[in-house]
């Protein structure tokens, strides 16, 4: 048997990620950073430089400062209904001791076989004119319309559509590891349900939601398909925002500007929510 | 019975097409704590669950103090219940712990804080109020369990396999202060185990279990001492099963030997013997006490007494204790031929049907 230095093994294990998270994340970023201090010119596009006015011109503007409280009001919204929705779903399918279960928990990771761009074209055939809502609409109501499409409603929808199963599938795994034992422990000791929820397994789930909420939240944050698509021209989102200045307006400093305030603005406020979480969940 | 305070009727639990329990009736009298005793998948948790409320029975009927309670969920039992697993909340502390069932009472807050300071005394566990379930030793978080189920004052204390998470050393202290607070206490209690010690040290009366049916309900002593069938003797403390015909009423044929029985049985035909090893004794082949010759396999000295192993004519293995004092055992070698005494009060003999058979004594002994 040879031996061989245990560093060394673990060097040469963890090496090969290593140099990926370097090479595709860190050095792309790094360049973002840069691209983001230079500045745009119209007939040079890229000027080498060291100035923060593409930032200070996304602050300024209330159109951008717009978008970004959009795409954050968006954003809080589907993450607070995936909570709301996912919870009891994900209880249902841990607590769950049918043969079922398992095609339960398929039924919830179906959607993710298909991608966010095709769902969003099946929601603008529900929610547009003439489509399935717009027409039952109509046809109980001759001559009234109820188009839904390119509304905040919409995007909602399609963005909670793709998100769910990443919220429930988290909440899940989490619910899974309550001992059922301790939620029996509460009904004996005079818990009704509703109490129970409130004093044993919500305490309990609240890293799990943690974990869920940001998830989702990152996901929404960044959305780009749904709302382009059901969101339609003049609703604004991040994302879209930023690919529109980079690709249309060719504006690479800028761009890079606005994909670093969105980067912040989310690590930001899921480091906020996680130490909230975490000091919640101390103190309880 | 006049003084029934639990009494459970029919109680059956179908999952499927399989029968989990099957038809228990019982009676508990107040302040009588009772064991569910049985190898596991015997149906006695499930027996336990159902009087909980976490399963509901699929027939019979619980009755506590004359009140049906079939309909009733588990938080309007009021049944404390001490898990195998604890089951404390990890997220509060002991104190908390102990008062999560008088808060979900919404009692007054001075109340509160006296039964938690009377609780804690009792399981010894003052000092360590303010401490989370992680912070505790097993033996700990067990009284706390047991703490937080007291507190409540239940009409009935559950423990399910209270003590099989405990170190060996630390099972037979915590069996007494279990039993000496439940004393004190005057609780009613009923306790689901496997382990035959624990039942036998902790119980006014046992119930025997085995595939979903009561084999038996009794105390210790008639357990021990008159077991209802062959799957009792063999599961309270040891019994030597030997199978065989039953001819004459005296005598049981094995292949290639006959047992000379100590009384008279008015019966025939199949039939199984059980002798427990410490009510047997080894002797000389020629002694004519020896109601049988076996070939002595192996003899090992364990302290108390030397136990014996040895093979009948039909290859069956019977094991007994022989007294380390002045015993014949090792007079005996691996090898050598040895009788088999034991007198009528020891000898249980079973119908084919599994049903113990009444003895008297032999015309001519």
């Amino acid at each position: 048997m040879s031996r061989r230095p245990q560093g060394l093994t673990a060097g040469m294990l963890i090496g090969p990620a290593t140099f990926l998270v370097l090479g595709a994340l860190v050095a792309p970023l790094a360049l973002l950073a840069r691209y983001s201090l230079n500045r745009y010119d119209r007939a040079n596009f890229m000027v080498e430089a060291l100035t923060p006015e593409n930032y200070l011109r996304f602050l300024d503007d209330p159109f951008y400062t717009g978008v970004l409280w959009t795409t954050l009001s968006i954003a809080l919204v589907t993450t607070t209904l995936c909570l709301l929705l996912g919870f009891p779903i994900a209880y249902r399918l841990a607590r769950s001791q049918s043969r079922w279960k398992s095609v339960g928990v398929l039924l919830v990771i179906l959607p993710l076989f298909i991608g966010s761009t095709v769902r969003a074209l099946g929601w603008m055939g529900v929610l547009g004119r003439g489509g399935l809502v717009d027409s039952v609409v109509g046809a109980v109501s001759p001559g009234s319309s109820f188009p839904l499409l390119y509304t905040s409603f919409a995007v909602v929808v399609g963005i909670l559509s793709i998100n769910l199963p990443y919220m429930v599938l988290t909440l899940q795994s989490v619910i899974e590891g309550i001992d059922s034992r301790i939620e029996e422990a509460a009904d004996s000791l005079g818990a009704d349900p509703s109490r129970r929820f409130w004093h044993v397994v919500l305490p309990l789930a609240l890293p799990g939601l943690a974990t869920g909420g940001v998830l989702v939240f990152i996901l929404a944050m960044n959305a780009y398909a749904t709302p382009l698509l059901l969101g339609g021209a003049r609703f604004q989102m991040m994302a879209p925002m930023l690919f529109r200045e980079y690709a249309v307006n060719n504006n690479w400093p800028f761009a890079a500007a606005i994909a670093f305030i969105l980067m912040i603005t989310t690590l930001t406020l899921t480091a906020v929510s996680s130490a909230f979480v975490q000091r919640r969940y101390k103190a309880a | 019975m006049t003084d029934t305070y639990l009494r459970i009727q029919g109680l059956t639990k179908r999952f499927g097409a399989s029968v989990a329990v099957r038809d228990v009736d019982l009676d508990v009298r107040q302040g009588e704590l009772v064991v569910l005793l049985g190898p596991s998948g015997c149906g006695k948790t499930t027996t336990l669950r159902m009087i909980a409320g976490f399963v509901e029975a699929s027939e019979g009927r619980i009755l506590l103090e004359g009140q049906d309670y079939a309909g009733l969920p588990p938080y309007r039992r009021e049944m404390g219940m001490v898990f195998q697993s604890y089951a404390l909340f990890p997220h509060m502390t002991v104190a908390q712990n102990v008062t999560f069932g008088l808060r979900m009472r919404k009692l007054p807050r001075p109340e509160i804080e006296a039964r938690l300071a009377e609780t804690l005394d009792m399981v010894k566990l003052s000092t360590m109020a303010e401490r989370y379930p992680r912070q505790l030793s097993g033996g700990q978080q067990q009284r706390v369990a047991l703490a937080r189920a007291l507190a409540i004052r239940p009409k009935v204390l559950l423990l399910d396999e209270p003590l099989s998470n405990l170190d060996a050393n630390l099972r037979q202290q915590v069996a007494r202060e279990i039993r000496a607070l439940q004393r004190a206490a005057g609780l009613t209690a009923l306790m689901v185990t496997h382990d035959q010690d624990e039942a036998m040290m902790m119980a006014d009366r046992l119930v025997v279990m085995s595939d979903g049916l009561v084999q038996q309900v009794g105390t210790q002593e008639e357990l021990y001492e008159r077991p209802a069938n062959t799957f009792v003797a063999r599961f309270i403390g040891h019994s030597n099963l030997i199978r065989g015909m039953l001819e004459g009423g005296e005598r049981l044929v094995i292949p290639g030997a006959t047992i000379g029985l100590a009384g008279h049985y008015d019966s025939s035909g199949d039939c199984t013997l059980a002798i427990r090893p410490e009510r047997a004794r080894i002797c000389a082949p020629d002694d004519p006490a020896a109601r049988i010759t076996a070939k002595v396999e192996d003899a090992t000295y364990v302290g108390a007494h030397v136990e014996v192993l040895l093979v009948l004519p039909d290859s069956t293995r019977v094991i007994l204790h022989d007294p380390t004092d002045g015993g014949a055992a090792r007079r005996f070698a691996p090898g050598d031929l040895a009788g088999i005494a034991w007198d009528l009060a020891s000898e249980r003999l079973f119908d084919d049907a599994g049903a113990p058979l009444a003895a008297r004594s032999p015309v001519h002994a």
